[in-house]
């Protein structure tokens, strides 16, 4: 029974450490969606890089009735695929354009249409496009298509601008005022995600009339290698992609991470194992369109051919339609909410402090990466593994050194770099350069002791590491050598001599033996984000860092491939944030509340409250700083206030507080507070917490009001944080009955 | 005749949504070199056909001529036409193999991968024999 309740405890305990209170992006929003289609005619446009004209067509999901506003707004643009089919026989296709008699066009715009109707619930404006034209003669090109591509998508921007402030045909002032020009997002699947990076770069080079927050590519091809910085990227990969195997798109991430010093707009990527090219797109998905569709993943790897990425082959990894739709939407809602709508309580989905993925993308942790690159501002570069000089001097300046690995080499990068030797084909190596074309170096180490290690020294300068969040890095297994799932130990030294280690794989799945035996497209080398947070390292001196080491101590022999070694910081987080309120009971069960949440001087304040009393019919929510509920009897009542702040850079930031209110005779409420106290005082590194109950909740601020900790009282000794310094702070102690506070010296 | 006509509109609806549309294969289809003529643009047209429609997809269809790379194609159901600058034709030596790929266009790409992705059934490699001069005009 002792075995089962200490079982119970430690099951508990580490659901605790792995909780994770982020929204889910992926769910429905509020608002009631409303769609509508404009269509100009085949040949409205003329790109001035394009031998033919073009059609301007699409579809438009939006927050019915346009109440408020102006909104937020989405582009969206579809990749290549047949333009028509005959309407006797669909089994024909074509790549015409305008359709010939007969034909009817293939509408792939409309192929997100789940996608728009989820934005549009959460309050954007989503416009998705036809590219057809383009489609039809995009081959003859040597760009595919891709200027013509950026000057369109920028021509239906303009349209919509124009709806914006003037209105048009065919939707006469209906938006007029409703869209946010200048919070804008776009996402191109296959050669249109190529279009969305030519697109961004063109309206930069206008001088950004719009603006630009957020772009996806999503399975995309990259054939020009342009690099798009100082916009927030996310690169979405599918593992099991048989159109663009090669999943060229890593190359947005990999090549614009170090190309512009000051580039604070972060890189994301979303390796989704298991998803092919088209599903993403319901008029290319088998069973969801009358013509031209195709399981792409099948037709590489074969219905049973492959281990892993055949659709019908026993133990298959591969995704259905509707999981891979889902999955698509969870991440690409979270990117698009946060970057464009400013939602930043969907960071930690993005920025890998994250690690069970939402429950609406239907994935679970195994089959999904995410990786993240924070902007200039946000990261300290340790080794950037960029040239062979960091194999013994990080970027840093720091020494790098090892023991005696089977391997040890920056490999990989193209030019007259070396290559890392693992597969032949650039499909299982996608990061990778070639003699003509460049690619992501990376660190290749083999080892066959456990004895053996790599580290990389921090200079002096560098030694203080506790303004940041994470120790962060990228990796890989090399398939090549690397017999099965691998792991290794990240170690932190400090200047006297203490060491603190934790596994890699306690922190992430990233280590995990790709998956596939087809030659030529899988196994493939992805690189994901390891990070580790620094307060996981315990024992040493966050302001005396020696030396960041990998102890290969787990296996006797191993391969891995590592990139980018940094410490990271948060991006704009929310931080300063924190929904609290006091209580006061009157008489007749009358209670009222007063905010006493924390943020920033500057933040537009919204307030939700919910006390919990359904009895109390319309009365139980209110929206004002200082409400008065009265309650509808006796009890305990759970009340809840929900926090959203708008602040001046416009990131919404959210908070929710929660506590049970007991209504009883004042009498009892008065002996049950007055039971409360705190010791010692002065106080100096611990606190003990009289007279609290389970559920308690134990807070301390500043004297100015700023939040430091505030956690559950589940037990009557609390330690302080080490960081604060000697003064007056205060500590508050919520309960059932009510909320305490008591003014604490702390003297070290 | 109104209600029959009406009938079987419906019956074909409802078989179009039970069943999973016209699907296309993804692969390259058999296929060899069509004909090989020079165009009035000064560059040699190179058709291969293929026994089906070329799929219309987002990668890249890239003709491997011993160590030349060409890529700038016009599509048209089963055809497919590289056009090659006359110079960088003339240079090709006699029996260098061809190779058709759909992916990415690697100017150092071995010949011996893609003999070998060919000889393993890779759907979107396809070898296509041996280059001549006497292709021209054939």
């Amino acid at each position: 029974m002792k075995k089962i309740r200490i079982l119970f405890v430690l099951t508990f305990l580490s659901v605790l450490s792995f909780a994770q209170t982020t929204p889910d992006p992926g769910l429905p929003g509020t608002y009631a969606v409303s769609r509508d289609t404009f269509d100009l005619g085949d040949l409205a446009f003329k790109p001035d890089s394009f031998a033919m004209n073009v059609e301007m067509r699409g579809v438009v999901y939006y927050p019915t009735g346009l109440a408020g506003g102006p909104y937020p707004v989405l582009f969206l643009m579809h990749g290549r695929h047949v333009t028509a089919y005959n309407v006797s026989n669909p089994s024909f296709t074509n790549l015409t354009w305008p359709p010939a008699s007969g034909f009817q066009s293939i509408t792939s715009f409309e192929g997100y249409n789940y996608f728009a109707q989820l934005m549009a619930s959460h309050g954007f404006i989503v416009v998705s496009v036809s590219v057809n034209a383009i489609n039809a003669r995009d081959n003859a090109r040597s760009d595919l298509g891709m200027n013509a591509r950026a000057q369109t998508l920028q021509h239906y921007l303009d349209l919509w601008n124009a709806y914006n402030t003037s209105g048009g045909a065919p939707f006469g002032t209906r938006f007029v005022g409703k869209l946010d020009m200048q919070r804008v997002g776009t996402m191109g699947h296959s050669r249109g995600g190529e279009g969305v990076v030519y697109h961004a770069l063109l309206n930069q080079s206008l001088g950004s009339p719009y603006g630009l927050k957020a772009v996806i590519t999503l399975a995309p091809i990259d054939n020009g290698r342009k690099v798009l910085n100082n916009i927030p990227l996310m690169n979405i990969a599918p593992y099991c992609d048989g159109d663009v195997t090669a999943l060229s798109g890593v190359h947005f991430y990999d090549d614009a991470r170090y190309n512009i010093a000051a580039d604070t707009a972060p890189k994301h990527s979303v390796l989704l194992m298991g998803a092919n090219h088209n599903f993403f797109n319901t008029v290319w998905t088998p069973g969801s369109y009358i013509a031209g569709t195709s399981d792409d993943g099948d037709d590489l790897f074969g219905t049973t051919r492959d281990a892993y990425c055949s659709s019908k082959r026993t133990g298959t990894g591969r995704l259905d339609t509707a999981t891979q739709k889902a999955a698509f939407c969870s991440y690409a809602a979270a990117f698009f909410r946060r970057y464009v709508a400013g939602d930043t309580s969907f960071a930690p989905i993005l920025e890998v402090s994250d690690r069970v993925p939402p429950v609406s993308s239907k994935m679970p942790s195994g089959k999904v990466f995410v990786s993240w690159h924070p902007g200039a501002d946000k990261r300290l570069d340790i080794n950037r593994i960029q040239s062979a000089s960091e194999e013994v001097t990080n970027t840093l300046g720091g020494a790098v050194s090892k023991s005696t690995l089977t391997a040890y080499a920056i490999c990989g990068g193209g030019g007259t770099m070396t290559s890392c030797g693992i597969a032949s084909s650039a499909n299982q190596e996608p990061h990778k350069g070639s003699s003509t074309a460049p690619g992501m170096a990376q660190l290749n180490m083999r080892w066959a002791s456990k004895t053996d290690y790599c580290t990389n020294e921090l200079p002096a300068a560098y030694k203080d590491v506790s303004g940041y969040a994470a120790l962060s890095f990228r990796a890989a297994v090399n398939f090549r050598y690397a017999a099965a799932t691998t792991d290794f130990t990240v170690a932190l030294t400090d200047s006297f001599g203490h060491v603190a280690r934790v596994t890699a794989s306690r922190m992430s799945g990233a280590l995990f033996y790709p998956p596939g035996l087809t030659s030529g497209a899988v196994p493939k080398i992805l690189f994901n984000t390891i990070k580790i947070p620094l307060d996981s390292f315990t024992g040493v001196n966050l302001t005396k860092i020696t030396g960041i080491h990998f102890l290969f101590d787990t296996l006797t022999a191993g391969a891995i491939l590592i990139g980018d070694l940094a410490l990271v910081a948060f991006e704009d987080r929310c931080s300063n944030i924190a929904a609290s309120f006091a209580d006061t009971v009157g008489s007749g069960y009358t209670v009222r509340f007063g905010d006493e949440s924390v943020t920033n001087s500057g933040d537009t304040l919204f307030y939700h409250w919910n006390f919990g009393d359904p009895a109390s019919g319309p009365a139980d929510t209110a929206s004002s700083d200082h409400p008065v509920h009265v309650f509808s009897g006796a009890g305990t009542y759970k009340v809840c206030l929900v926090l959203k702040v708008r602040r001046p850079s416009g990131n919404i930031c959210r908070d929710t507080f929660c506590r049970n209110v007991l209504l009883v005779p004042n009498g009892i409420r008065e002996q049950q507070l007055s039971a409360l106290n705190v010791y010692p005082n002065p106080a100096r590194d611990r606190l003990v917490l009289g007279g609290i109950n389970n559920g308690d909740v134990w807070e301390m601020k500043t004297i100015q009001g700023q939040l430091i900790v505030r956690a559950i009282a589940d037990k009557p000794e609390v330690y302080l944080p080490a960081f604060l310094s000697n003064g007056l702070y205060l500590v508050t102690i919520h309960t059932q009955a009510g909320s305490k506070t008591f003014k604490v010296q702390l003297q070290r | 005749m109104l209600k029959r006509s009406l009938l079987f509109s419906c019956f074909i609806l409802l078989a179009l949504f039970f069943t999973p549309g016209f699907v296309q294969a993804q692969t390259l289809p058999n296929c060899s070199v069509e004909r090989v003529v020079p165009d009035s643009s000064g560059n040699m047209a190179f058709t291969i056909k293929g026994d089906k429609d070329f799929y219309v997809g987002n990668a890249q269809f890239v003709l491997h001529i011993g160590k030349s790379v060409f890529t700038l194609n016009d599509q048209d159901g089963p055809y497919l036409t590289f056009y090659i600058p006359v110079r960088e034709f003339k240079a090709i030596p006699e029996g260098a193999q061809i190779f058709l790929k759909y992916g990415e266009a690697h100017s150092d790409e071995d010949e011996e991968i893609l003999a070998d992705a060919c000889r393993r059934q890779m759907g979107h490699y396809r070898s296509l024999g041996l280059f001549s001069k006497d292709m021209i005009h054939r």
